[in-house]
Parts: C-alpha cells; structure tokens; sequence
C-alpha cells in the first residue's frame, strides 16, 4: 500500500458554449442592476435603494387609496389630487436621491478598484461597457417612474365609474406620456451624474456633487436668469433640472409652475431640445473620459 | 516559435515621458518572463500586448488579430492586473463568477469553481474579498483570468503578497499552463521567481529591450563578459596560485572556501584545470559557472545599460 496519492490537479479545459459579447453586455447589465439595488452585496448596501424602492410603492398605493377615498376621478381632480402629470413631481424626487446614491456607484468602484482592467480584457468595448452601465440605470431608475405610474394607471382604471376597460382605452395617450416624460428625467440627471462619476473618486462624493449641480445650480441658475447681467435669459437653460419639468407640463397640457425658462420667455421646444444635448454632451463626455481611461 | 502575441516597433509615451521604446518582440506557447527592475516599463509593454492600452507608435498581434480592433479575441485571452483590481464588497466566489459572465462562459457557477479550486480558495470562496490577505486577493484575481480558459494569458506581478507556499503553487500552476501549450507572459521584478517559472527571458531596462532568450543563452551570448567558475577543491590557495598563469584565466580569488575563476576562454580553463589538479596532487570536488542565474544575466544587462 501506497503512503501517499497526488491527485492530477491539472487544468480541465472548458469546451462549453461561450457567449461573446451579448453575453458579456448581460453580465455588465446583470451586475449593474445587483450593484445599483445592493444585491449581494452587505446589508447597508441595500438599506438606501430599498428604502426609496418601499417609499416610492407605498406612496403609489396612497394615491390609489386618495382616490378611492374621493369617490370618483372627477371627485378626486376636484380636490387637486395629483394624477400622471403631477406624479413626476413627487416621483423625480424619490428618483433624484436614488440616482444620487446609487448612479456614482455604477461607474466610479470600477475605476478607483481598478478593475475596469478585469471588464476590457473581456470581449467588450467601451461603448459595450458603458451601453450596459445605461441600460442597468435605465431600468432600475425608469422602473421608479414608470412603476407607480402603472399602479396609478391600474388602480384609476379599477375605480373608473366606466369600467376597466373603457377607462384604459379612454388613457391610451399615457402609455406613450409617462414613458417619453420618464426618458427626459432619466437623460438629464443620467447625463450629470455620469458625468461626475467619471471624473470623482468617491460615490459620496460624486452624489454629494449630483445634488449640488441639479438642485443648488438650477436654483441659482433660475436666479441669476431673471438678474440684469448680459444675456442673462440663457442662464435659464443651466437650470437643468426644470427641463424634463417643462417638458411634461407641455406633453400632459397641465401647468404646474412657471419656471427659470419659461418666465425669460423660452418655448417649451427649447426645453426638448436641452435635453437631448444635455444627454448628448453627457454620454460623448463620458466616452471620451472611458476611451482615454481603457 | 509559434508567435502568439507579437509587438512590432512599439513605442508608448506618457507626455514626454517614454515608458516604452521601439520594442519589437514575439511569445509564443510556454512561459515567458517579462523581466525588469521597477520604472522599467513591464507593465506598460504588458497593458499594450494585452490590448488595454493603444501604442503610441507600432503594432501589437495577439492570435494574428489587432485586440483594439477585434475584442473578440478576449474569449482567448485573459489579464491579472498589478492593481488590486477587485471589488472588496464581493465574495471571491461571485467575483470570479462574474468574471466568467463577462466572459460569455456558459456555465459561469462551475467554472468559477474549478478556477477558484485551482488557486486553492475554496475554503474561503464565500468570504467577502475585503477581508482577504493581499495575496489571496492575488490568487482571486488569478482565478478570475483562468476561470475563461485562456489561451493567452497575462500576469502582472501575480506573485505579489503571496506567501511562499502559494508561490510554488502558483508558479506550478503557472508552468503547467505553459506546458499545456498556452502562451503564458509573466512580468516581475523578482528574478529568482522567474527564473522557477520562465523558460524563456524577455528583459527590459529603461522601456526598451534589453534581451530576449533562455538565460543560458543570453549568458552564451554575452561574450565580452568574463564566466566565473567555482572550484571546490581540498587546497584552494594551491590551485588558485596554479590557475593564474594559465592563457585565458583574467583573474582567480578565493571566496568561501572555493577558487572562483574569471575566464575569458572557459575551453582554455577546461583543458587546464585537470592537469593543475593532477599536478598539484589536489583533489577536485566540483566545478561549476557561477554567474549563469538569471540574477548574474540580468546584473550584466542592467550594467551594459547605465551608459
């Protein structure tokens, strides 16, 4: 009998299938959206997300139930109840903070961890990189819009005095509403916050900066717009934030507020367009920073 | 050689610094040290042959393809970072995991657990990768590259914070990957580590390129420089003072007990030794080179380049 064995612990080679480059945007998407809800990660990870998540569900469920209370849509818009258009209100907030603690967190571990060695030696470009990091805040932060608007949407319809069908045929116009309204929240506070998280070390930092520019800048944009400076008006499209604000106004027919924009007289259109090129300038920015950096 | 991975004229500039200067060389299957004191420009040549780096001048091959071009070739390929290049808040097994995913592997799970089992983490392969030594996060960082079954595969400093037995592990695993006919590029400034694992040298000093070849070779091939031969023998002063006088011997010292030898025709020491020996009646216990380790190579490089 022998003493001792040594086991083969040679390389097996894998000969299963490989998925390439689809494969490899799924894995980016997939752990994209686990890192942005903190799953898998430690349980103080998962605290902020999921707290926003609960608030912004239960509030969907609260104005369902304000509603049903009122007695009838007509009861309910008589007692100024917020519907589609005036949800964002509340809703861009809760995503505002969202995307504030959880967009940096995205992009910025991959470059101070060094690990965006680890993605790029991998059968993914750039662009297939940062496409997937878009899609993944796209789909958790568009589900923040576009979730309690579908709850709203479907609860109106259970209560609707002309049955459920008829109130959804009667809506269709807020199938295409919500989603364009939550694609300009969604392009502008992207564009910023990708912005920083390219350039800022730190995910509290580059929130902390998130904030700063859309709330504290659009507030002093919106200020100095009405000053007596030179070409003060244009101050007014640094208000990043009343963008996606005037936009739904416009879309929805309803007028919440007068905004920076709006009171130095700029249509509304200029708005649309401010937020295409805002997204623009954010995501060639940020390509160039991800070229420079792989 | 079949060339795997080859560079042609590759220059990479950092403003007005060069990290690395009109290096043109080939890998191919088999074990490959990239060897260099610090500030030499290894891991500069590494990211550029690796693809994650654009040269600032010349052409990098790996597979016949361009890997700024063509990412697909990343399905062959694979790259352990010098930096610590994980995330602290995953376990080493979602690490790893992750790494397969990226790489399109169909089965990630199984996988990552034959690569983690060949770096010997699968004890620990739940543990949170922030609470790891720096040399298991080394070895997590290893599997993570193995975990795609790579055909090419580059090491920056792989052995950093391991410890000495996960030194000749890996290094083993790194030479069985080399004997399987996978091209193995491995950078460090550790000469004794290379020398364990490298069949082959590729040495660089101040971004360029200073040799290439087995050590032997390169010693072979440094003819300006005296070989130094150890003799070991019972009376070493005897020898020692016979030795000086024969053609082709620059210099003889004691050293330790033994004669060390400078020889300019090692032929002419050869021919000589025996008959000093046989005529001084000294007996002869060994006879060695004591300037062919890689350490004694790569001094000799490092002198030539400090013009």
């Amino acid at each position: 009998m022998t003493d001792g064995v040594i086991y083969d612990r040679g390389y097996r080679p894998y000969d299963g299938p490989r998925r390439g480059r689809r494969g490899a945007r799924r894995a980016v998407v997939k752990d994209g959206v686990r890192r942005i809800l903190g799953l898998r990660r430690k349980a103080r990870r998962k605290v902020l997300p999921w707290s926003l998540i609960a608030v912004a569900l239960v509030a969907a469920a609260v104005f369902v139930g304000l509603h049903f209370a009122a007695g009838s849509i007509a009861a309910a818009l008589a007692q100024g109840l917020p519907r589609y258009g005036e949800l964002f209100d509340f809703y861009s907030r809760i995503a505002l903070l969202f995307i504030a603690v959880t967009g940096p967190e995205l992009l910025a571990p991959d470059r101070t961890r060094g690990v965006l060695s680890v993605y790029f030696s991998r059968p993914l470009t750039v662009d297939d990189y940062l496409a997937s990091k878009a899609a993944a805040y796209l789909l958790v932060a568009g589900a923040i819009y576009v979730v309690p608007q579908a709850v709203l949407h479907l609860g109106l319809a259970f209560l609707s005095d002309d049955g459920f069908f008829a109130y959804l045929g009667a809506n269709l116009d807020v199938l295409w509403k919500v989603p364009v309204v939550a694609v300009a929240y969604l392009a502008i506070h992207g564009a910023v916050v990708g912005v920083l998280a390219a350039h800022m070390r730190r995910p509290g930092m580059a929130a902390a900066a998130f904030l700063g520019v859309v709330v504290a800048g659009g507030g002093i944009a919106a200020e100095l717009a009405t000053s007596n400076l030179p070409s003060a008006r244009w101050l007014a499209l640094l208000a990043v934030d009343d963008h996606p604000r005037i936009l739904r106004d416009w879309i929805f027919g309803i007028d919440t507020q007068t905004f920076a924009a709006e009171r130095v007289g700029f249509e509304p259109w200029v708005s649309a367009i401010a937020v295409v090129v805002v997204a623009a300038v954010g995501a060639v920015w940020v390509r160039w920073r991800y070229r420079r950096l792989a | 050689m079949t060339a795997e991975v080859s560079a042609v004229a590759v220059s990479k500039w950092f403003g007005l610094k060069v990290a690395v200067s009109e290096v043109t060389v080939e890998f191919g299957p088999g074990v490959t040290g990239l060897l260099g004191p610090n500030g030499a420009g290894k891991t500069t040549l590494l990211r550029v042959l690796a693809g994650l780096q654009v040269p600032s001048q010349g052409t990098v091959r790996i597979l016949g393809r361009d890997p700024r071009r063509d990412p697909g070739v990343y399905a062959e390929v694979a790259l352990v970072p010098e930096d610590d290049a994980v995330y602290p808040d995953l376990t080493a097994r979602r690490f790893v995991t992750l790494a397969a995913e990226l790489a399109g592997v169909g089965d990630a799970a199984s996988a990552a657990d034959r690569a983690i089992g060949l770096v010997e983490l699968s004890d620990v392969a739940d543990r949170r990768l922030g609470g790891f030594s720096k040399g298991m996060r080394q070895r997590a960082k290893v599997a993570a590259a193995l975990v795609v079954e790579p055909r090419v595969l580059f090491l920056d400093e792989p052995l950093n914070g391991a410890d000495p037995v996960q030194r000749a592990h890996l290094i083993g695993l790194f030479r069985r990957l080399g004997e399987q006919g996978r091209t193995v590029v491995v950078s460090s400034h550790v000469l004794a580590e290379v020398e364990r694992m490298a069949d082959r040298v590729v040495a660089m000093v101040d971004g360029r390129l200073a040799a290439v070849g087995t050590v032997a070779a390169l010693r072979e091939a440094m003819s300006d420089k005296p070989r130094l031969v150890t003799v070991e023998c019972a009376a070493p002063r005897r020898l020692a003072a016979a030795l000086v006088g024969v053609d082709g011997v620059a210099g003889v010292r004691i050293a330790d007990g033994s004669v060390v030898v400078e020889a300019v025709d090692v032929g002419a020491l050869a021919r000589a030794l025996p008959a000093a020996a046989r005529e001084l009646a000294v007996r002869v216990s060994r006879v060695e080179p004591a300037d062919e380790s890689l350490e004694s190579v790569f001094r000799y490089l490092v002198e030539a380049r400090t013009w």
